[in-house]
């Protein structure tokens, strides 16, 4: 550096100086330059003093621009708080999102080298392509168990179910999942306590062992005792408690407990229910791995399916940390693209914000750069300026997102249990740094370079141009409102989506149903009868309770998933015949008048369908419509599975449930049947009775919180170890369902309206900002005689044209972003044009109002005043 | 560095700083001058540690009280560094001057109690 070589030069021309000072004294020259340099010391301890110097100084000199950049915000207390609120909001709502989607998408699983675990699904490929993907059945299980060499496996259930676990006299509702007995040991974590499941207990009709979480055992068993080896009393029978899961462990859904699967070829095994996660070996490849699983998959039979066509069963893989999040990838990733098109309106606007402020010390600028202070300087002290305001609505940025990350996980709370483990960690911090860093930039950079480019006009007290000052601003008005627009697009069609999905009929009466869950998985309830028996009796006992129109009880409600099975028409099995897939329920003879859903032909069920009659079913429209074009209805007949045959007697309407397989969106009227809760057979109760609860139907006037103990008396009296669950209403119930939809539109209308707040205010610091210069322009005028509306008009104009200049730009972008959210959109189309005027009329009522309010402040000028006073 | 040695430094720092800027007041010197001046001047009591000298002008330059300039010394046929003083370092050399001066009697007094 120049520095250093000056400086060198300096000590050894002083060297050579003190030497010939001395030879002029008499010293010969070798002695004179030896005593030169022992006079002076070290040369280089001088030269190291004189950097320490240097540095020393500039870093003071740094010190005392900062104090002077934070003297400056203090001074301004209004400016400084609305550019660190900006900023603090904008940057804690990214972090926020950020959080939750890492822990929904992005953040690695708490197992052993997590990056290796996969999962394991089936996909149908056909002539036509992939027809789909489905969870692995127990003859898949079998196959890979017996066969697999290159990977470890394991097998489990990725639901969980209530089920009855007896403390003292009572019982509660506890979330149980059932895992093979690999489970545990193939996502690498091992029980703390005891051991996981043996094979003899994970074999159907062997040994009854659970294993439990951390927070259970500890309600149970106190944290000090050791658990293992004693019982409780789950599902009616004692279990053994053979494992305790460490503290913090998270199986991929909520559970307090695991029982053994006993994954096999039939019941539960012979549809697809089961979830297989693997592991490669030690040293083998992923490629090795897929060639096992082509080469098992080749040896699987074809599939045929309704409408004659082949297709080919392949296992497939995928990791499991994108399995984790997969119903939320999609809304996730356009929520997040949405707050950082917001992150950036907000930098921008800051821009704008310290842009304009700068006209305000253009004078004292210009001045010193005449004066000889460089652009370098000028440039570094106003970034300064810029980067201490926004460092600071950084630092507030992060209770922000703390707050509105707590916000985030209250909602979702019910919905998924993916957000758990959502935190501001080091990762979300580091996200937060770096937002703040490119607003920093994206706000700073430019109005330091255009307060480099300041020149005082000649003869001017005040500063510069204005005309030619607002292009800037007008340009970053713009471009905030070309951003914005998508933005506001995906709000208006995201929101006509879930208006209609929220809206859609019901197809029965929700007003005054109340829905109270038990859980059968009962070794008691195996037997038919005592359900049958259970069932009859709560209802007669429910329905005579003051207040009680009218009480019913069934497997599933409207609103939420229901069980869905292979169905066949005809009395008979015919070769190469057709199955269709659909819902299916069981329920006493009253349901349909307990939930007013109408019977639309033949008749509902009676007291007299018993086990002993003929068996029958009521189909629902859709069923009818969908498979049932031309056939007669009424006294035909259909077979569930391998089932006998059931004769239908009645046609129901249709009723909202959850879809989200097949072509379904989330909420639909899918095609179901019904058939009475006296003629299922034992083995189908127990089956589905592992997943689902059956529910309590009652439709009163009153107050649920009337009826709570009354229902729970009756239900002590009819079994007292079955407790109920809360009561839901059906309208809690589509909000479950519609859970990630109504997220997704929640957070893009806050999103967006932010984003179009922000625009506003840009708005109105442009035409504010034109209307101050313009005062005595205006007063001018005025007093020639323009019109008051005229001068309001023409002050208005540039809001309006840079607003419409970034609306034709916006357009275009948002036209451009329409595959982005068309897949989270429900009969509506992106191009949809009552959302394109909903867009419209806001905007222009943005646009209008944030350009008309500066301006007004012209038309009350009092044109006397204004010339006065210059 | 020892608190014996930072004391002594900073004294001699300020009181270095108030002897350049007087020797400068003369008019512009390079660095080896500066030494000699004091040297002389003061009859050989105060030799300036050469080590000192330079981080002490470059020091005097940061802060706005001299500035440099490159120029031809008389007898050589290269440029020297020359510092010279500045308005900013005229007025602060009268305000270290008072303050010596108030600092001097103040000592006296305690010394030689009247």
């Amino acid at each position: 550096m120049k520095r250093d070589d000056d400086l060198n030069r300096e000590l050894r021309d002083h060297l050579e100086m003190e030497a010939e000072e001395l030879r002029a004294g008499g010293l010969p020259p070798a002695q004179a330059a030896a005593a030169a340099r022992r006079a002076f010391g070290s040369p280089s301890l001088a030269a190291e003093r004189t950097r320490d110097v240097w540095r020393w100084t500039g870093l003071a000199a740094f010190g005392k621009n900062v104090r002077f950049s934070f003297r400056r915000a203090a001074a301004n207390p209004g400016f400084t708080a609305t550019v660190t609120l900006v900023i603090a909001l904008a940057v804690g709502a990214s972090t926020a999102l950020f959080s939750f989607a890492d822990a929904a998408l992005f953040k690695p699983l708490p197992y052993r080298e997590q990056e290796k675990l996969l999962a394991i699904s089936v996909q149908f490929r056909g002539d036509g392509g992939q027809l789909g993907e489905v969870c692995c059945t127990g003859a898949d299980w079998k196959v890979l168990a017996a066969n697999a060499t290159t990977f470890q496996r394991a097998v489990y259930s990725g639901m969980s179910s209530e089920v009855n676990l007896a403390m003292g006299d009572r019982a509660t509702l506890v979330k149980q999942q059932r895992v093979g007995r690999d489970f545990f040991a193939t996502l690498g974590v091992p029980p703390v306590r005891g051991r996981s499941f043996s094979e003899e207990e994970d074999t159907p009709g062997g040994g009854a062992a659970v294993v439990l979480s951390d927070a259970l055992s500890r309600r149970l068993f106190g944290a000090d005792s050791d658990p293992i080896g004693q019982k409780v009393l789950l599902k009616g029978e004692p279990f053994e408690v053979v494992g305790v899961m460490p503290p913090a462990f998270y199986s991929g859904i909520r559970a307090d407990l695991w029982t053994p699967l006993r994954a096999s070829t039939s019941g539960e095994g012979g549809g697809s229910n089961f979830g297989i996660l693997i592991r490669p070996m030690p040293g083998i490849s992923m490629r090795q791995v897929e060639g096992e699983l082509a080469n098992l998959s080749r040896e699987l039979p074809a599939r045929v399916a309704k409408n004659g066509s082949t297709s080919a069963k392949w296992y497939i893989t995928r990791p499991l940390v994108e399995a984790r999040g997969l119903g939320l990838r999609a809304p996730l990733l356009v929520l997040l693209s949405a707050v950082g098109i917001v992150l950036l309106i907000g930098a921008v606007n800051v821009g704008g914000l310290l842009l304009a402020r700068q006209s305000g010390r253009a004078a004292e600028l210009a001045t010193r750069m005449a004066l000889g202070a460089s652009s370098g300087q000028i440039f570094s002290e106003v970034l300064l300026d810029s980067v201490v305001l926004i460092a600071l609505g950084g630092l507030l940025a992060i209770p922000a997102a703390g707050l509105a990350l707590s916000g985030l996980k209250a909602l979702t709370y019910e919905m998924t249990s993916i957000a758990d483990a959502a935190a501001l960690d080091e990762r979300c911090m580091a996200v937060a740094a770096t937002l703040t860093l490119v607003a920093g930039l994206v706000a700073g950079l430019f109005p330091a370079w255009q307060a480099t480019r300041m020149q005082p006009r000649a003869g001017a007290a005040r500063g510069f141009s204005g005309r030619k000052r607002r292009i800037p601003l007008g340009a970053l008005v713009l471009a905030q409102v070309a951003m914005v627009v998508p933005l506001l697009m995906g709000a208006a069609l995201l929101g006509r989506s879930f208006l209609g999905l929220w809206t859609a009929p019901p197809g029965f009466d929700p007003d005054g149903v109340l829905l109270s869950r038990f859980s059968l998985q009962e070794s008691r309830y195996a037997d038919r009868e005592k359900v049958d028996r259970l069932l009859r009796e709560g209802v007669d006992q429910m329905s005579r309770l003051p207040g009680v129109e009218a009480a019913a009880a069934g497997l599933h409600a409207p609103m939420e998933r229901w069980l869905n099975m292979g169905v066949s028409l005809g009395a008979k099995p015919s070769p190469g015949e057709a199955f269709f897939t659909s819902n299916m329920n069981y329920v006493t003879p009253n349901y349909f008048a307990a939930l007013r859903i109408p019977v639309l032909r033949g008749r509902v069920f009676s007291e007299s369908d018993t086990a002993s009659k003929e068996r029958v079913v009521i189909v629902n429209e859709a069923f009818v419509k969908l498979f049932m074009k031309d056939k007669p209805v009424l006294d035909g007949h259909l077979r569930v599975g391998n089932g006998a045959a059931l004769r239908i007697v009645g046609v129901a309407g249709d009723t909202q449930q959850r879809g989200g397989w097949g072509s379904y969106g989330p909420l639909h009227p899918m095609p179901a049947i019904f058939v009475p809760a006296a003629q299922v057979e034992a083995e189908f109760l127990r089956v589905v009775h592992q997943w689902f609860s059956p529910v309590w139907v009652v439709r009163t006037k009153s107050r649920p919180e009337a009826l709570a103990r009354p229902l729970e008396d009756i239900m002590r009296g009819l079994d007292p170890m079955l407790p109920l669950a809360k009561f839901t209403t059906p309208d809690e119930l589509k909000s479950l369902t519609l859970g990630t939809q109504k997220l997704t539109v929640t957070l893009i209308a806050a999103i967006s309206g932010l984003g179009l707040i922000l625009c506003v205010l840009g708005i109105y610091g442009l035409v504010s900002s034109g209307v101050a210069e313009r005062t005595r322009e205006v007063g001018i005028r005025l007093a020639l005689g323009a019109t008051r509306s005229r001068v309001v008009r023409s002050a208005m104009r540039p809001g309006l044209l840079w607003a419409a200049g970034g609306v034709a730009l916006g357009v275009p972008l948002a036209y451009a972003g329409r595959e982005a959210v068309s897949k989270l959109l429900y009969n509506v189309k992106p191009t949809d044009t009552l959302a394109l005027g909903i867009l419209a009329a806001v905007l222009l009522l943005a646009v209008a109002a944030s350009s008309f309010l500066p301006a007004l402040k012209l038309a009350r000028l009092d044109p006397a005043i204004t010339l006065r006073d210059e | 560095m020892s608190k014996q040695d930072n004391e002594r430094l900073e004294l001699l720092q300020g009181t270095l700083d108030m002897l350049v800027l007087r020797t400068l007041l003369f008019g512009p010197c390079h660095g080896h001058a500066i030494a000699k001046h004091i040297q002389r001047t003061s009859d050989e009591a105060l030799l300036v540690e050469h080590g000192s000298l330079y981080p002490a002008l470059h020091r005097l330059e940061r802060q706005g009280w001299v500035t440099t300039k490159w120029d031809k010394a008389p007898g050589r046929n290269r440029e020297v560094k020359y510092y010279l003083l500045t308005p900013a370092g005229k007025k602060h050399l009268a305000g270290q001057e008072s303050r010596w001066e108030q600092l001097v009697a103040a000592i006296g007094k305690v010394m030689r109690p009247a």
